[in-house]
């Protein structure tokens, strides 16, 4: 499962009071290395990005890749965000195509309510379901085939015969991102139920647990973290499913965020197909970032998996 | 005080009892325990010695009520064990704490568990000398990741003491303390036991913390275990209280006799285990091998 690495903090008697009777060059020494230590992530990922966007830039300027339409320049995907998330004057060397102003914000909104209500079907019906799975045999006996052969189907196969029953509109797209998503709630939380370990449920029976209290007391607990990673799981999983459903659905106007990427790719408004994908990709990013700390918030006592 | 449990009520009896597991990947039954007749008396501390894998935790998992024994009856009060009871609290082998808790909480889990009409204060004052008790104070918000070995198999002994139930059973609970801190909490023990007349079952790979504790030492053989010879240590209590015990005149033959009949077994075991190893291929096996090293050496 997805790892974090810990920051260390400095030991206190680095910094404290071993330090004070050093000489003061070597204060000087110790606070640069210090100003390091602590921002090397930050320093290192700035100097990165700029390397990234003045490559890209320079590619863009001499036609490496392709002319302007192919590949655009940083500068105009920059503008192409603004336009497309605040309003503004369209620069010069944009496609005006399909470059509106808030084009970006409206779409982006758009997939996000269809993300989140799907994300909490998804997942409010995915653990209930693992944990019935894991927890009562029978119910394990009559879901599994179901489980196992949709969650190794590729979703996009689904797709046709939904298409047949549903008809495009807005209830295949629900289904189809929470075809894609459930799955690895369901599995992780079946996972953790039933490899909780042994030697706790004697534990809690020697202490006088019933059926119910170690289900509480025991399986839930331990069950949690597991829960916690077929979400993020399915958290990214439900990305891919709303970028395919929109590519595939398709729309005349406010598609969403998928439905704008390919949309504009295919009006060759390359930069605000660039524009629309660094959007996407930084959501994604805050997604997952987000949902580590999480982890770590909710079953600090993981932490010993992680050293 | 009596040193042995002679004369005293039966309280748990074993008879002719076969217990083991069912290998489910292999389709097959491992027995573990044949033919066991074993008396724990009222009051008793009864020490359980022999060589890995002889059954010596399957015993006292039977007593616990976890494993059902396969023929044979085992009794607790005269009543057949159908199951865990009040009566009965266990320091396991492998900790099993609730990582997620912390010491406190873990330690305040049988009151959760099982009704009771003790105040929360009363519980919080239980909790909090217990744990003063096996040495964990400044630590009661840990979790156990924040623990050392030893410090979470005292966790486990609060745990299981803090009830102060009628019987104790406790599957190697210093197996992983220093010598220092063993011997502080065999001291307490040994104080503990005699004060509130517990009877314990107690495991354990040391001689002579055996000869320490024990009222009775039950050897038991190779598997299949059965009992190979009962030991009484006739040695006045408290044995630990005044320091030296080693210097006892029982002691050294106690010792001698006690360390011939486990050696006989080990080396017995030595064959006998190595194929049980690959016939079980059991998930436990990894967890015993990983469990603290505890060594039949003689000592000094
Ligand atoms: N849950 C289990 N499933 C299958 N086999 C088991 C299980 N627990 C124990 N065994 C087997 O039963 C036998 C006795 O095990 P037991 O744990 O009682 O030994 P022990 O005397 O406590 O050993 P040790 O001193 O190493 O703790 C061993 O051969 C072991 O492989
Ligand atoms: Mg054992």
């Amino acid at each position: 499962m997805a790892q974090t690495i810990q920051p260390q903090k400095p030991d206190k008697n680095t910094d404290g009071s071993a330090l004070a009777a050093k000489p003061r060059i070597r204060d000087a020494e110790w606070t640069l290395t210090r100003i390091w230590t602590r921002y090397r992530f930050a320093i290192v990922t700035v100097i990165n990005l700029t390397i990234f966007f003045i490559i890209w830039q320079l590619l863009a300027k001499y036609e490496v890749i392709g002319p302007p339409i192919i590949f655009p320049s940083f500068t105009d995907t920059v503008s192409a965000l603004k336009i497309g998330w605040f309003g503004g004057q369209v620069t010069d060397g944009t496609n005006f195509g399909l470059l509106r102003d808030f084009v970006i914000a409206n779409n982006a909104w758009e997939s996000l309510q269809r993300y989140t209500i799907s994300m909490v079907i998804a997942i409010g019906l995915g653990i209930p379901i693992g944990l019935a799975m894991g927890g009562f045999k029978w119910v394990d006996a009559i879901l599994s085939p179901y489980v196992w052969t949709l969650s190794s189907l590729p979703r996009l196969a689904i797709y046709a015969p939904l298409v047949l029953i549903m008809g495009i509109g807005e209830s295949i797209k629900y289904a189809l991102i929470i075809l894609t998503a459930i799955f690895p709630v369901i599995i992780n939380t079946w996972a953790g139920v039933k490899t909780t370990e042994q030697s706790l449920i004697n534990a809690a029976r020697v202490f006088g647990a019933n059926r119910a209290q170690i289900y509480k007391k025991v399986v839930l607990p331990y069950t949690l973290p597991f829960v916690v990673s077929g979400i993020q799981l399915s958290l990214s999983r439900g990305l891919i499913g709303v970028v395919i459903v929109e590519f595939l659905t398709g729309a005349s106007t406010l598609g969403g965020l998928g439905w704008l990427i390919f949309r504009s790719a295919s009006a060759f408004n390359a930069p605000l197909t660039y524009a629309a994908l660094m959007s996407l990709a930084v959501f994604a990013l805050i997604l997952v970032q987000g949902t580590r700390s999480l982890e770590a918030k909710i079953a600090p006592w993981r932490q010993v998996s992680k050293t | 005080m009596t040193p042995t449990g002679q004369g005293r009520k039966p309280l748990i009896v074993a008879e002719n009892m076969t217990a083991g597991y069912e290998l489910e990947r292999e389709r097959k039954l491992l027995t573990a325990l044949e033919g066991v007749s074993l008396t724990v008396h009222d009051g008793e501390f009864l020490v359980l010695v022999g060589p890995s894998g002889c059954g010596k935790t399957t015993f006292i998992n039977v007593i616990a009520g976890l494993v059902q024994p396969w023929s044979g009856s085992v009794t607790f009060n005269g009543k057949p064990i159908d199951g865990p009871g009040e009566d009965r609290s266990m320091v396991f082998q492998d900790y099993a704490i609730m990582p997620w808790r912390t010491v406190e909480q873990n330690i305040q889990l049988p009151f959760e568990l099982r009704p009771h009409d003790l105040s929360k204060s009363d519980v919080a004052d239980k909790v909090q000398a217990i744990i003063g008790d096996v040495g964990l104070t400044g630590f009661e918000k840990s979790f156990p990741y924040e623990l050392s070995g030893g410090m979470r198999q005292r966790v486990g002994l609060a745990r299981a003491m803090v009830t102060q139930p009628k019987v104790l059973l406790a599957d190697e609970p210093f197996g992983a303390v220093d010598a220092m801190t063993r011997e502080v909490l065999q001291a307490q023990l040994e104080a503990l036991v005699m004060n509130a007349g517990q009877t314990v079952v107690f495991i354990t790979h040391s001689i002579d913390e055996a000869i320490a504790l024990g009222d009775r030492i039950a050897v038991i053989s190779n598997r299949p275990g059965k009992v190979r010879e009962i030991v009484t240590v006739d040695m006045d209590r408290p044995r630990l209280a005044e320091g030296e015990i080693t210097t006892h005149p029982r002691y050294g033959e106690l010792r001698e006799h006690l360390w011939n009949l486990v050696k006989d077994e080990a080396l017995g075991a030595k064959d006998a285990h190595h194929d049980d190893d690959i016939s079980t291929g059991d998930s436990r096996l990894d967890r015993l091998a990983t469990s603290p090293a505890t060594t039949m050496d003689p000592g000094i």
